[in-house]
């Protein structure tokens, strides 16, 4: 999208850190390397983890605004109090609810007329997988939700191998809505994230014993990381918060484990791999 | 028959999907690094035909210098570079194709953002 008016596209994108990174284009097919927004009070622009944003006019004023999806938080307006060629972005995201009340979920929330009535729906993936879709139920220029619709049942978790290879998407999905062959109707591309199990050789007789004459010694640095933990978490959600002197202990009880921690794993002999794929959803 | 006009009008017919299978590039499925694929289509090139941008974790150092002021202490390899690929259409608007796909450029270097 144009995002400054000046005649060229430039591109958004979220990040797992939950700032909003704009490239601006100099030139078409030009574009500056990403840096991320900041709202009208001069802070980053940040709500929430791994979320994604697409620009559009969602209060029908005449300049774009932000619509983000979030991994787990709902999905926000940001609105642009600035000018079309000049976005000031607003200090707080409004949560999207539905007009039953509930709040919309999305990994990422994408604009698309799903139904064909002439009116931007929004159309969302899942952090647990899946697809669904909130219809626009709203008056032309208006958004008003309808609930949520499923599109692409979620998938039942299990463990899978390389050798089974995946039945469907996984989890995370990212969704995209267009006619992908040009027959007319409305097709859906799903991205995830998935593991496949594979297996190591089996460990020697050598390799047996060396685990066996170390796990001694790594029940011992877990049980002190384990008690540096439970302490940590005992002041989770009390006044105060953790104190530094509990965080500092925690760290430094990670610190001496860690390498315990690396050691044993890789007695392991099950590893993963982590696979991304994109998977298309045809229009019947 | 009031229960069922009223389902219509908060659940509008939308196309049913029939799964065709994973895109691929090539003769091999495309399988983002470290997963997290995003996928996005427009055309990139002019040439009228939507192209394939798909988004990914990625397994390169996001450099620190780039992040905001809160997290300038961050230590080197906390977090990745996310980059976006970019497919172009070799094939028809009706049934595309793609083959290798190059990393979308941004000031001279490859387009990112951070992922942990």
């Amino acid at each position: 999208m144009d995002y400054d008016a000046d005649g060229d596209e430039d591109i958004l994108s979220g990040s797992y850190t939950g700032e909003v990174y704009y490239f601006e284009a100099t030139a078409p097919g030009v574009w500056k390397q990403g840096v991320y927004l900041r709202n009208m009070d001069g802070n980053v622009l940040n709500v929430g983890i791994s979320l994604t944003p697409e620009a559009h006019d969602m209060d029908a004023d005449g300049d774009l605004d932000l619509l983000i999806g979030t991994r787990s938080d709902g999905v926000f307006v940001f609105e642009n109090r600035g000018t079309r060629s000049l976005p000031q972005w607003s200090a707080d995201g409004i949560p999207l609810k539905t007009s039953p009340g509930d709040e919309l979920e999305g990994s990422n929330a994408h604009l698309a007329d799903w139904d064909g009535d002439g009116k931007l729906d929004i159309v969302a993936g899942s952090e647990w997988g899946g697809a669904h879709w909130y219809q626009n139920v709203g008056k032309a220029g208006q958004f008003v939700f309808a609930a949520s619709q499923e599109l692409v049942a979620r998938g039942k978790f299990m463990e899978r191998t390389e050798e089974d290879g995946p039945v469907g998407p996984g989890s995370r999905t990212k969704v995209h809505a267009m006619d992908y062959n040009a027959d007319g109707k409305m097709d859906l591309l799903v991205g995830d994230v998935q593991w496949l199990e594979y297996q190591l050789q089996p460990l020697t007789a050598k390799e047996k014993a060396e685990k066996q004459a170390f796990k001694p010694k790594y029940k011992a640095a877990e049980a002190t990381y384990d008690q540096a933990v439970d302490e940590r978490n005992s002041h989770v959600g009390k006044p105060g918060g953790i104190p530094e002197e509990v965080l500092q202990r925690y760290q430094n009880a990670n610190d001496v484990f860690a390498p315990f921690r690396r050691q044993w794993s890789g007695y392991k002999r099950s590893r993963t791999n982590t696979h991304g794929w994109v998977w298309l959803y045809l229009g019947e | 028959m009031i229960f069922a006009i009223t389902l219509t009008l908060f659940f509008a017919q939308s196309t049913p999907l029939a799964l065709s299978g994973r895109l691929k590039a090539g003769d091999d499925f495309i399988d983002v690094t470290v997963g997290h694929a995003a996928p996005f289509m427009k055309d990139m090139n002019g040439d009228g035909l939507m192209d394939l941008l798909v988004g990914e974790f990625g397994d390169e150092d996001f450099p620190v210098s780039r992040l905001p002021d809160s997290m300038q202490d961050s230590k080197p390899g906390q977090y990745s570079q996310g980059k976006l690929r970019v497919y172009l259409n070799q094939g028809t608007a009706s049934v595309p194709k793609y083959e290798a796909f190059a990393y979308l450029q941004a000031g001279g270097e490859d387009a990112s953002v951070p992922t942990t």
